[in-house]
């Protein structure tokens, strides 16, 4: 099983590229569009706020400091995730944490035993949306602890028992690999995690660029600066 | 500070030279204001003056303007592509960069890169000049060096385009190259001395004369440096022996750029710089004097100035060069100790009875004189911020220089093209014992006239060597010259009034209020009034430098006490380590007591206790002690200093740095903390009801950290979780103990309560173990190997509790892509920066530098260079680059590789290591190549870098190559093609890239820090983001107490 090769890289690479914006946008529009179940308000209210608040992430900070180089941080997605449902999940907590992992700029891997035919849904749906077949797999049939072993893997997202979510961390340990985030909603009444500010900085990673403007000898900036009259 | 107005007074020269030389440093980075009111004092003209000048000023530009043929080449060129145009920058861009490039595909790739940013069809109608029609063509590139608006700078010409397509890229391609052909024609007299003396005739014949220079970047290498002065010599064989019997002028000079004559012209290698740079000269000096060529010293950056008078001096007292007086130098005047300096070599003048001849320039290096300053933290800067005081200053150092009591000692060479300057000067000088000085190819016009009605001597200053090596080096002086504000293109634009360019500048600057320009900040206020920048002290310069090394070597000897500090106490576990210096074994530092696994108990439970407390402190009262902590680093940085050089092998600059990163750690999380913890948030929760939010600490936070940042990283950490309201149990690296106890001390000296912080020095199976297995703690902010990243993780989750943060920073596995429009001399100085700095012992140290084929010798030619240049040592003297490696296991590792890597790759370059080196852990500079990135296994955490080729055609496959390694810390980028930058740094998988620069150092709050994939889990230390990973939200109006994980 592979679901990060170098053709889902590259598709990867240019849905990260489109920008928050650009993809929340696509997300949105899918809303709609979503399979039936029971709460489909709640998902809709609760997805909305998560994709309002996924777009600004997309600003680009500029970060003060000497003359003559410019410092800039963004966010990116982290790579391969899993989105997994368990027997606690909700269709709304497994919408709204897709949406949002999409939003952030991640390919998604979807799994939800049991919940075959409503995933697949979801996915076709997004698929309509916009998002690339490559970025959204549906994959019920791959045991988890493959999907878990997956070098690529750099994020899990679910909801689950607290039970459950700690022995997923320790199983997430145990790997010889990258340190992967598990992002866990257990608290299913309130869901403070999905409602947070830091939801989606979990999903996402930090660039910094830096850029000597100076490397042709010259810094046009700072001269205007030097020969202002006031 | 001596008084400006004294210069004029004949009795100050008469002063011993050594008291006047000790007026020279303490000006370095002098409150501007206050400087500039002396020299005001000292400048002041007389209404008679003020008239004078700009009456004759006003009938130079009159008379140049009325002249059909006054613009010529360059001005014209100035004039069409001045340099608020973004044309005029993508102009330079290019002549800075397409003729060094060796392949056609990355020409083409450049050329296309630039196309169709900047309006080239604007410029196309607008001039006559055959240069600025031929440049026209190529004038293309990219966008950063200046923020303009899109409105006024045009959107994409398709003239360019649609030629392009018609005809080709090759085609495109030559036409581009003869474009900067014509250009470095122009700028350049002669591609040897003998094209240069030929062309020169013509002007020679109307009286000016020349100084020639064989221009270019400065020497990396010996073999570099042995190739510039054999320029230099045969030039002066060349102007002594050629006879222009038409020429009307004094002889020909010659000028000589030291940087060009030794690879380590820098003031910490002064012994090196005052015997071997010696000696060279002084050969220079005798043939000179044997054919009666007059020899000037250039001027460069102002950290060397210092040394380049040491040197001056002792040539000049040479006996070889006694009695002649030819031998020169040049004085900026932008600098706010040109007037002493003047002073002190008028003083040596009077000493010696030679003339020296004096070159007054305004300077050329002011923009990376700034920036550097910032970098560093210092006081002030060097130079003057508004180009009016520069002006001033120039005409103050005029004055004295046209003074009576300096004729006859110093022969002053006023080089400026400001017509209204020359008409001060003019003005002012009451005998005609001076010259003046000109460009090459600008202001031709200008000293036509000056020529004819002045009857002073006119030098033209001319560059002379090969077009592809001195445009570089032009574009620079084009910077300087060419600005918005500059005299040069604003003399012959008929549009700017002439009254515009006629007042002087002493009116003007005495219009400004306050005296320095307010839009450049001191370096200290960089980051806003709220959050100063941490002070550094220049140690290139001898009035910064000496005090503070006095201070250092106070503490060398020291011995430091150290061990557990729990609820404030001093523990003596009886776990007794001694510390011995990484450099020389044989000093021992002090002694630190390790903890155990009962005090980690006990540690623990102190700040469990304590978190309560602590949690309800104002936030702006926790954010206190912390910025006290800041200031009190800074006033113990001398102590911090010498134990970063004692305890962890640091050397001086490393050191300066390590504490200032911490200040700034202190100062950045402060800030960021009251900005985002002292207010209540609103949420919606999925009930939909709207909740207060505050944010929370999580409850015992433990802090691990490295041995290489043993005072930044671990107070970056242990501050950032105090300022969320954690309390802390802080595990330092073994090796780097007492420094971690040191900065506890001053912790709960800065008023961080004894609950908040406790220290726990010890093994990592000891102490490390214990801590992250307790149920007890909240998170874990950890900075190491992977490895260990990986166990803690593991150790954490064997818990029977719910997950805490981790925030795992750990190692990489750094390149750095090259390719072939970069400039290989500042590849080399970054690369070897990245790769050997702090004896490679830094987690964004560069491991693999990846060059394209085309450029790959050179680069290798020039990193042996550079690399035999280092030198390894005592990492508390000045002169040392590469300290020692921090113990005896990391030396047996590296070593081992090394040895391994003889047999498996090629071996570039090792630095010798010195002589004492068996005393300490010391491990050489080495450089392998080998033939592909997956030969590289882990990361091997010293000074070894390896380096590879690649085809410009496998720039995405190398890509992928480097996101296959599953690091992802910092990448270096160096190349003039934004395009190929902005690809590369989309799709490396990195935390931070940097682009034309080395890729260390990064600055807390600048360039937040931290990677991705096996090189860590974020957030970025020093960033937005960072605190909160240490917090929860909490709801202040809801019983709910489960909060995100």
């Amino acid at each position: 099983m592979q679901h990060f090769d170098t053709q889902a890289i590259a598709i990867w690479e240019a849905w990260n590229r489109r920008g928050f914006a650009d993809r929340c946008q696509h997300l949105a529009s899918a809303l709609e569009h979503l399979p039936a179940h029971a709460e489909a308000a709640l998902t809709e209210r609760l997805a909305s706020q998560v994709l309002n608040d996924a777009g600004p992430l997309g600003k680009v900070l500029e970060m003060p400091g000497p003359t003559g180089e410019s410092n800039e941080l963004y966010l990116t997605g982290r790579g391969l995730a899993l989105v997994s449902g368990t027997d606690s999940s909700s269709e709304t907590l497994l919408a709204c944490q897709l949406l949002a992992t999409l939003a952030c700029g991640n390919t998604v891997v979807l799994r939800w035993p049991g919940q075959e035919a409503w995933t697949t849904a979801l996915a076709s749906a997004l698929h309509q949306a916009g998002v690339p077949r490559a970025m959204l797999v549906v994959d019920n049939e791959t045991p988890a602890a493959e999907l878990l072993a997956e070098e690529a893997l750099r994020l899990v997202v679910t909801s689950c028992t607290p039970a459950q979510e700690i022995e997923l961390n320790r199983r997430l340990a145990e790997q010889d690999s990258v340190l992967v985030q598990l992002v866990a909603e257990t608290d299913l009444q309130h869901c403070p995690l999905l409602t947070s500010p830091d939801f989606l900085l979990r999903l996402v990673t930090e660039k910094t660029r830096t850029i000597n403007t100076t490397a042709v000898g010259g810094n046009a900036t700072l001269l205007e600066l030097g020969s202002r009259t006031v | 500070m001596f008084k400006a107005i004294d210069a004029l007074h004949p009795g100050l020269i008469e002063q011993p030279l050594a008291a006047l030389w000790e007026q020279i440093s303490p000006l370095y980075a002098i409150d501007e204001s206050r400087w500039l009111r002396e020299l005001m004092a000292l400048a002041e003209p007389t209404g008679d003056q003020i008239r004078q000048a700009e009456s004759r000023a006003t009938s130079l530009i009159e008379q140049v303007r009325a002249d059909d043929g006054a613009i010529h080449m360059i001005d014209a060129l100035l004039l069409e592509y001045s340099l608020d145009t973004r044309e005029g920058i993508l102009l330079m861009c290019l002549a800075e960069a397409l003729m060094r490039i060796p392949d056609a595909d990355t020409a083409d790739a450049l050329i296309r890169d630039k196309l169709s940013v900047a309006d080239w069809k604007s410029h196309l109608k607008n001039s006559d000049s055959l240069l600025v029609n031929a440049s026209t063509w190529g004038l293309l590139l990219t966008g950063k060096v200046v923020t303009m608006d899109e409105r006024e700078d045009g959107t994409p010409s398709g003239v360019i385009n649609r030629l392009v397509n018609r005809m080709g890229e090759p085609l495109i391609r030559k036409v581009m190259q003869q474009a900067m052909k014509i250009m470095g024609h122009q700028f350049v007299l002669g591609r040897d001395i003998k094209e240069a003396m030929k062309r020169g005739s013509e002007e020679r014949q109307k009286g000016y004369t020349y100084s020639f220079d064989m221009l270019g970047e400065a020497a990396l290498t010996r073999a570099d440096a042995a190739k510039y002065l054999n320029d230099y010599s045969r030039a002066i064989d060349f102007v002594g022996s050629y006879q222009d019997q038409k020429a009307k002028g004094p002889k020909p000079s010659v000028s000589i750029k030291l940087s060009a004559l030794h690879p380590r012209y820098e003031p910490g290698q002064e012994e090196q710089v005052m015997e071997q740079l010696f000696t060279t000269v002084l050969k220079l000096i005798r043939q000179a004097r044997a054919q009666d060529v007059a020899i000037t010293v250039d001027a460069e950056e102002a950290d060397r100035l210092e040394l380049s008078l040491q040197l001056f001096q002792k040539l000049y007292q040479h006996p070889d060069c006694q009695g002649w007086g030819g031998f020169g130098l040049v004085v900026q005047a932008y600098s706010k100790r040109a007037l002493p300096v003047l002073i002190w070599l008028a003083a040596l003048a009077k000493r010696q009875g030679d003339l020296i001849p004096i070159r007054l320039v305004k300077g050329a290096y002011w923009d990376s004189e700034i920036k550097l300053c910032q970098q560093k933290g210092l006081d002030g800067y060097p130079v003057y911020t508004r180009k009016e005081s520069t002006d001033v200053a120039y005409l103050a150092c005029a004055r004295f220089l046209l003074s009576s009591h300096i004729k006859g000692l110093i022969w002053p060479q006023f080089a400026s093209h400001n017509a209204h300057t020359v008409a001060a000067i003019m003005t002012e000088a009451q005998h005609d014992q001076f010259e003046f000085q000109r460009l090459h190819g600008m202001g031709d016009a200008l000293y036509d006239r000056v020529l004819e009605q002045a009857g002073v001597a006119v030098r033209i200053y001319a560059p002379v060597g090969n077009h592809k090596d001195l445009l570089p080096y032009l574009v620079r002086r084009l910077l300087e010259n060419g600005a918005n504000s500059s005299f040069v293109h604003r003399l012959v634009d008929a549009r700017c009034p002439i009254s515009d360019l006629t007042e002087h500048p002493w009116l003007t600057l005495n219009k400004r209020n306050p005296l320095h320009n307010p839009h450049i900040p001191l370096p200290r206020d960089i980051y806003g009034q709220q959050r100063p920048n941490s002070r550094g002290p220049n140690i290139d310069i001898h009035c910064e430098w000496a005090p503070f090394s006095a201070k250092v070597s106070a503490w060398l000897e020291h011995q430091w006490l150290g061990g557990p500090i729990i609820n404030g106490t001093r523990i003596d576990s009886g776990n007794i380590q001694t510390v011995k210096a990484p450099y020389d074994h044989r000093h021992h530092t002090g002694q630190v007591h390790f903890a155990d696994a009962e005090l980690v108990a006990q540690a623990i439970q102190v700040a469990h206790d304590g978190f309560a407390d602590w949690q309800a402190t104002p936030v702006g009262i926790r954010t206190q002690a912390l910025m006290r902590l800041g200031d009190l680093l800074e006033e113990h940085l001398a102590e911090l200093v010498a134990l970063c050089h004692q305890e962890a092998g640091k050397t001086i600059q490393d050191s300066i740095d390590e504490v200032r990163e911490a200040v700034d750690f202190c100062r950045y999380y402060a800030l960021g903390a009251n900005e985002l913890f002292s207010a209540p948030l609103k949420r919606t929760l999925a009930d939909g009801n709207s909740h207060a939010m505050m944010r929370n600490g999580r409850g015992v936070f433990v802090c691990i950290s490295p041995w290489n940042f043993p005072l930044a990283i671990f107070l970056g950490q242990v501050t950032a979780a105090l300022a969320a309201g954690n309390t802390v149990v802080a595990k330092p690296a073994e090796q780097t103990s007492l420094i971690a106890c040191r900065a506890v001390e001053l912790m709960l000296e800065a008023g961080v309560p004894a609950t908040a912080i406790q220290l726990l020095p010890g093994r990592g199976a000891e102490v490390g173990t214990p801590l992250t297995s307790d149920p007890r703690i909240a998170g874990v902010a950890f900075t190491g190997s992977t490895e260990t990243a990986r166990l803690i993780n593991r150790t954490l989750a064997s818990r029977d509790c719910a997950p805490v943060p981790l925030i795992a920073e750990t190692g990489g596995q750094n390149a750095m892509i090259v390719d072939s429009t970069s400039l290989p001399e500042q590849v080399i100085q970054d690369a070897v920066q990245s790769a050997f700095a702090s004896a490679g012992q830094r987690c964004s140290a560069l491991r693999v530098i990846c060059v394209q084929k085309d450029i790959a010798d050179r680069v290798i030619d020039l990193l042996k260079g550079a690399m035999a240049e280092l030198k390894t040592g005592n990492p508390c003297l000045h002169s040392t680059d590469v300290g020692p490696v921090i113990d005896t296991g990391a030396q047996q590792g590296l070593l081992s590789y090394i040895d391994h890597m003889n047999a498996q790759a090629t071996l570039l370059a090792q630095t010798p290591l010195h002589t004492e080196s068996e005393q300490g852990t010391f491990v050489p500079p080495t450089a392998f190549e080998i033939d592909s990135i997956e030969r590289l296994g882990r990361e091997q955490f010293g000074p070894i870098m390896h380096l590879v080729r690649y085809d410009a055609r496998d720039l995405d496959a190398l890509i992928d190559q480097i996101n296959r390694c599953g690091y992802g810390l910092t990448l270096g980028i160096h190349t003039r093609n934004e395009g190929t930058a902005a690809h590369i740094e989309s799709r490396a998988r990195v935390g931070n890239t940097y682009i034309n620069r080395n890729q260390v150092g990064a600055t807390v709050g600048v360039q937040p820090f931290g990677g991705q994939g096996l090189s860590g889990t974020g957030p970025k230390a020093g960033g937005p983001h960072y605190l909160l990973r240490f917090t929860r939200l909490q709801p202040i109006t809801s019983t709910f107490d489960k909060a995100e994980g």
